[in-house]
């Protein structure tokens, strides 16, 4: 078993990696690498770390230490790496509509003092046709559903057309019919080669929806492998104490 | 001077502040508006005082230099201080506006005829508007139309999902610099048309009015608050002209309110 995982490329490589938010570590010492066209979820209580460590891997907030993403620094990498944000960072009021998020993923077929094309707006639809939200284009984003707000964010993320999806709880607060739309895309996305590395919450489907886990408690590792070795009740115990998923904060 | 001419440049100001309004209320930066018109007062007394004429370009640089200064006090305050921020604002714009006060003062005790110029950036008076004030508030619509089509989609992005942003390199700190630029200009320049203690409603209130009238479209809420901010600008100056002792801005204000009320109600209604 580990000798073929030494063997299988890497997507991510994290060394000896700190963050701190106003002198306060979040994340310590962290080293981790991720295997190319995986689903890996990072599962762990709220406050654990798991945005933190996304948000250093798309290099959006300063940190310590070193991180490659398919060998490069970030920067050369960007237009390789689908990135969606935690729902709440995103100002839900702003006049925009369905199809102008979708456009968004498009940034990287034109410059950004560049207004959209014809064929953006065709290709972005389609985007849309695949999350089975084609008839919302035209709405306004806070009329949507929680699920349905999350299908046209990750057809945001499919338009980026990237090789690397870094997914912060693409299924906070969806439906059951949107989770598993999701899902299957996201195995349709392993299918065709790319790597997908989300934050997820729930514990009942990790055997389901992911080939790794990275356990994390107080931004500390306590577990990463192929989920089968690594979901013991031990380590479940570990990163969620008596009560989980009843822990806040 | 020509009342087309008035007009002409009464429109060019309200147009740019119209423009403007809207990215300041969707950042929900409206009271930094405020403050930054403010702010400009000190400013502007220093230029008159050292220059001792009432030239826009000159008035503008010192008013642009002095609402810098209260944007970098604003910083310095938040990083250094643990206040919130609405406590700093509100202290850096009673320091800044009554510094302003102090230095307008004294210069009218100095007994310069042309103080009365001075006086209309309180207030507003359209009518004070000079041929070449209309010229600069021509080329400053035309740099805010340029910055606003060539940077829209960055202050878009930024200000709609900020972590997406960064992700794909669109700096948020960028957008912030732009809208920051692009407020000195509409707060100078509308400072002639409804004065500095009103200058925020020029920028805020047609814009909200539009952003509760389109919703969706961000092209169409640009448009909408460009056109009711010159309407209610030619109306307030005609109104000003008809009675001649009474300041524009709080014609054009009072009218704009109005309108933002019965906008703001039928639409709550629904």
């Amino acid at each position: 078993m580990l000798s073929s995982e030494a063997k299988k490329p890497k997507v991510i490589t994290i060394k000896s990696v700190s963050v701190a938010y106003q002198k306060k570590p979040v994340i310590e010492n962290f080293s981790c690498d991720f295997p190319e066209n995986e689903i890996i979820g990072i599962v762990g209580a709220n406050g654990s770390g798991k945005s933190t460590l996304l948000k250093a891997i798309m290099g959006i907030i300063p940190f310590q230490g070193s991180i490659l993403i398919f060998g490069e620094k970030i920067e050369k990498v960007r237009k390789k790496i689908a990135y969606l944000p935690q729902r709440s960072s995103v100002d839900w009021d702003f006049p925009a509509s369905v199809l102008d998020v979708v456009l968004m993923g498009l940034y990287h077929k034109v410059a950004w003092y560049k207004p959209f094309r014809k064929e953006h707006k065709e290709l972005a639809l389609n985007y849309l046709e695949k999350v089975k939200m084609l008839d919302f284009a035209k709405k306004h984003i806070s009329e949507l559903s929680g699920g349905q707000q999350q299908r046209v964010f990750l057809a945001r993320a499919f338009a980026q057309e990237a090789d690397l999806f870094v997914l912060d709880e693409p299924l906070a607060g969806v439906d059951v019919s949107t989770e598993n739309i999701i899902i299957d895309l996201l195995k349709e996305l392993q299918k065709n080669g790319k790597s997908i590395v989300m934050v997820h919450h729930q514990i009942e489907n990790f055997k389901e929806y992911f080939n790794y886990l990275l356990m994390l408690k107080d931004g500390k590792k306590i577990a990463f492998g192929e989920t089968d070795e690594v979901l013991t009740n031990e380590n479940i115990f570990k990163i969620y104490g008596f009560k989980p998923l009843l822990v806040n904060g | 001077m020509n009342i087309w001419y008035v007009l002409l440049g009464a429109s060019l100001i309200a147009a740019t502040a119209g423009i403007v309004g809207v990215w300041l209320v969707l950042r929900k930066e409206a009271l930094r508006g405020d403050v930054v018109s403010h702010s400009v007062l000190p400013g502007l007394c220093v230029a008159f005082w050292l220059f001792q004429e009432k030239n826009l370009f000159i008035l503008l640089i010192g008013a642009s230099v002095s609402a810098l200064l209260s944007l970098l006090v604003m910083d310095f305050l938040q990083e250094q201080t643990k206040l919130k921020k609405d406590a700093i604002m509100a202290i850096v714009l009673a320091f800044f506006f009554a510094l302003g006060l102090w230095l307008l003062i004294k210069i009218q005790y100095l007994g310069n005829s042309a103080k009365s110029g001075l006086d209309s950036f309180l207030f507003g008076k359209t009518a004070s508007l000079l041929p070449q004030d209309v010229w600069i508030a021509l080329v400053a619509f035309l740099l805010v139309v340029f910055i606003n089509y060539f940077m829209k989609k960055w202050l878009f992005y930024t200000t709609f999902d900020p972590e997406f942003s960064k992700s794909i390199a669109l700096s948020p700190k960028i957008a912030n610099y732009t809208i920051t630029f692009l407020s000195i200009i509409a707060i100078v320049l509308g400072l002639q048309a409804v004065g500095v203690v009103l200058m925020s409603a020029l920028l805020i209130t047609p814009a909200s009015i539009a952003i509760v009238l389109v919703r969706t479209n961000l092209s169409k809420i640009f448009l909408i608050s460009v056109f009711i901010n010159i309407i209610v600008v030619v109306l307030g100056t005609l109104l000003s002209y008809y009675f001649p002792k009474s300041p524009t801005g709080p014609w054009i204000v009072v009218i704009c309110s109005l309108l933002a009320f019965v906008v703001f109600f039928t639409k709550n209604n629904r």
